[in-house]
């Protein structure tokens, strides 16, 4: 996908007129992110005869599903210029009621649609109070977490609600010809958030929202039904990624999804999406997921103590961002 | 070394327009939200009966709600105070120290007489909320966690008590029943719970003292579980790449090991034994069902509820003897043979299966009956085993050393074994 795209470009043009990098920066700003995972790759290859092996390839796949449609979830919010803090709520409480439906109530497969429409409802409420309420999306979807998470312990009562539902499991847990089911789940999220980013009008307003409110809207953007969208949008991805973790761990719990939000807003920011907005885009989050899981997995085989995983991870997540994020492009620096 | 005990004796191609979009989420959102959200929410509108009659409240200062031994325990403190006519207010402070030390300044103020927490991080939060306790004049008793190298006396007369788990003996119970089921060789993780707690210094002692005794068995890797599921469940994933023969996992929480567990299934790896620590109802039940080899339970059914009878004493005014001021019990094994017997005797019990009451030494002073093994002890070896820390000089309060030097330890060892009454864990241990 080129980083020359018409709504970068009017981004672009909205946020610092005149101060876009020299095309062959730009290039090289797209190549970073790609270099650094190709480091990590050889990095990680040499040290370990497991790394660079088929069966790793399908795990770090199982591991970088959930996060990628979490990440998802949160870009387009982002690119908008605001946040979505409740995403992991949304998934812990997703996962609980998908827990909860089975393990009490016999449900089955459907559960996936009640809690895709429990998703978007969450993000329609949070899109609701900030645009209609005017409170800022930082401090709305702050309170909604901590509503989520009070429901969450309501129903759950603070324990884990196991089930058995193979059907339900294998969404999670089933390869198709090899392939990880989970994965195939995260490709159609990442398909379809690229569709919307660059093959729909929705797409388009989202990046002049993010690029300045105030010219999209004389523009005749509609402002507000766009950022109710991509709240939806949020809302949706994060209840079936907590969905599809639930059937992966056979259980819900209080506190899943809970790491979820920082990881994944650092592997936005890493796939170089400004939190300023705007700027980027869902097809690069993947970028940023590719570089966490691919950490992550990487260190635990090397065996490096777990005190200095911490250390390392936090390094590689400045480093990536100090070379991908396209700073021409972004007015401010805050 | 024979097995430890503390008992005396042994997408769409098409593009979507962005009225299609908003069409088919409004139509989705305003069918959302329903039972699965208002049920819930509208229990949180039902307070609590009043119990205007209750004039003494403890504050059972918790972790985390979001984990299923501190919820437990919780319900077993109420329990407990209902029985004796106190009232139990339950606040989180949600690992945050530094709101552990505001509520603690909470309770007190709002007339609280007692609390029961935990001081997670070695005990980093201790100073801080002991500070508070002796301002507003109330008793703190601790579970879990202490600073290294402390007693309560470190802090005076308002620390109650300090109270563990034996998890050395837990930890080293588990170990080996893993080895054994093993046969005694073979390749195994261990996924710990996050380094730096005492609790966690406990069971990771006592799985390196199994280990020492079977050199047959390789520790193929150690890396934390942070007590959860799901971070266990991506370490075992990896863990599964990295590691072509896998025998035996010992995870040190249960809910570890489950998200061990789910991972080894999805992975369809098996003759892979896991075991754990804490036997919370799903680990149990997961033992009963042949998932899990067996779960040192810690016994959040009796602790909380007998901490709860020794504030509703201090507070009437019975003193403890120093050693009664740290004091560890010993975790049960539940294996698959007692695992059913355990749910039905302890955790799924129609009525409590202890009597609170009769732990107490103030309504009961001379047939008082703790229902549990609970012995003194000794702090300096304590802390030789789980400080990881060089001991300082002159740590020990003097009135401590004198209470070991005079033989008051075993003393007190002896009291509670014959006041250890009706404990309906080691009737199953026996049946």
């Amino acid at each position: 996908m080129s980083d020359r795209s018409l709504p970068q470009r009017r981004a672009a043009a909205v946020v610092a007129p005149g101060s876009a990098a020299p095309r062959w920066q730009a290039r090289l700003r797209t190549a970073f992110p790609f270099a650094t995972l190709l480091l990590l790759v050889i990095f990680f290859s040499l040290l370990s005869p497991v790394f660079l092996t088929l069966d790793n390839f399908n795990n770090i796949l199982r591991q970088m599903s959930i996060l990628l449609i979490v990440a998802l979830a949160g870009t387009f919010v982002i690119l908008m210029g605001s946040i979505d803090l409740s995403v992991g709520g949304t998934v812990g409480l997703a996962g609980v009621v998908c827990a909860w439906l089975i393990a009490n109530w016999g449900w089955g497969l459907n559960v996936l649609p009640a809690v895709a429409a429990m998703g978007m409802a969450i993000g329609l409420i949070n899109a609701l109070i900030y645009v209609y309420g005017k409170i800022p999306s930082f401090l709305t979807t702050l309170g909604t977490l901590s509503i989520l998470q009070g429901i969450i312990l309501v129903i759950s009562n603070g324990a884990a609600v196991p089930f058995s539902n193979r059907a339900f499991t294998s969404l999670a847990t089933a390869n198709l010809f090899g392939f990880p089911v989970i994965a195939l789940w995260a490709l159609a999220a990442y398909g379809l958030s690229v569709l919307l980013a660059f093959r729909t009008r929705f797409g388009r307003y989202v990046y002049a929202i993010g690029g300045g409110e105030q010219v999209a809207w004389l523009s005749g953007v509609p402002v507000n039904a766009v950022k109710i969208g991509a709240f939806m949008l949020a809302g949706l991805f994060s209840a079936v990624a907590g969905a599809l973790l639930t059937a992966r761990l056979q259980a819900g719990a209080p506190e899943l999804g809970q790491s979820m939000l920082l990881d994944s807003i650092a592997a936005v920011v890493m796939g170089g999406t400004a939190l300023t907005g705007g700027v980027g885009g869902p097809h690069r989050t993947i970028l940023g997921v590719l570089v966490i899981a691919v950490l992550s997995n990487g260190l635990v085989i090397l065996g490096v103590h777990p005190f200095h995983q911490i250390i390392i991870k936090g390094i590689v997540v400045i480093v990536a961002v100090g070379l991908t994020l396209d700073r021409s492009k972004v007015g401010v620096m805050k | 070394m024979a097995a430890p005990s503390l008992r005396p004796a042994p997408p769409s191609g098409r593009s979507l327009t962005r009225r299609e979009f908003l069409k088919l989420a409004t139509a989705a959102g305003a069918t959302a939200l329903g039972a699965p959200l208002l049920a819930p929410a509208a229990s949180l509108l039902q307070a609590p009966a009043a119990r205007a009659q209750e004039s003494i409240t403890v504050v059972e200062l918790v972790d985390t709600l979001q984990d299923e031994y501190f919820v437990t325990s919780t319900a077993i403190a109420k329990q407990a105070g209902e029985a004796l006519g106190i009232k139990v207010e339950v606040v989180s402070f949600e690992l945050s120290l530094e709101k552990q030390v505001a509520e603690t300044e909470n309770a007190f103020t709002r007339g609280a007489k007692a609390i029961r927490t935990n001081a997670p991080g070695g005990g980093a939060s201790l100073n801080g909320v002991m500070e508070k306790a002796r301002e507003k004049g109330g008793l703190v008793l601790v579970q879990w966690d202490l600073l290294p190298w402390t007693t309560p006396l470190t802090w005076g007369d308002e620390f109650a008590m300090f109270s563990i788990a034996a998890d050395d003996i837990g930890g080293y119970n588990t170990a080996k029943a893993l080895f054994e089921a093993l046969g005694g060789k073979g390749n195994v993780l261990h996924i710990t719970g996050f380094p730096g707690g005492t609790n966690d210094a406990q069971r990771t002692y006592g799985f390196d003292q199994a280990l020492k005794e079977y050199p047959g068995i390789t520790l193929l890797d150690r890396q934390p579980g942070k007590w959860a599921r799901e971070p266990a469940n991506a370490l075992m994933r990896d863990w599964l790449i990295k590691y072509p023969q896998i025998d035996g996992v010992f995870a040190q929480a249960d809910a570890s090991a489950m998200g061990a567990l789910a991972a080894i299934e999805e992975a369809g790896r098996t003759g892979i034994t896991v075991v754990s620590l804490n036997g919370v109802k799903e680990a149990v039940e997961a033992v009963r069902d042949g998932r899990l080899l067996c779960t040192s339970s810690i016994l959040p059914h009796w602790n909380a509820g007998w901490n709860m009878v020794r504030l509703f004493d201090q507070i009437k005014g019975w003193k403890p003897t120093i050693p009664e001021r740290f004091m560890v019990w010993e975790p049960v094994l539940v294996t698959r043979d007692i695992a059913q017997a355990y749910l039905d005797t302890i955790i799924d019990a129609p009525t409590p299966p202890y009597d609170w009451l009769k732990m107490s030494r103030v309504l009961h002073p001379d047939d008082w009956e703790v229902q549990e093994l609970l012995i003194p002890e000794n702090p300096r070896t304590f802390w030789q085993k789980f400080s990881g820390k060089p001991e300082p000089a002159d740590w020990l309060h003097p009135d401590f050393q004198r209470a070991i030097d005079s033989g008051e330890l075993e003393r007190i060892a002896q009291l509670y074994a014959e006041h250890e009454g009706n404990n309906p864990v080691k009737a199953l241990k026996k049946g």
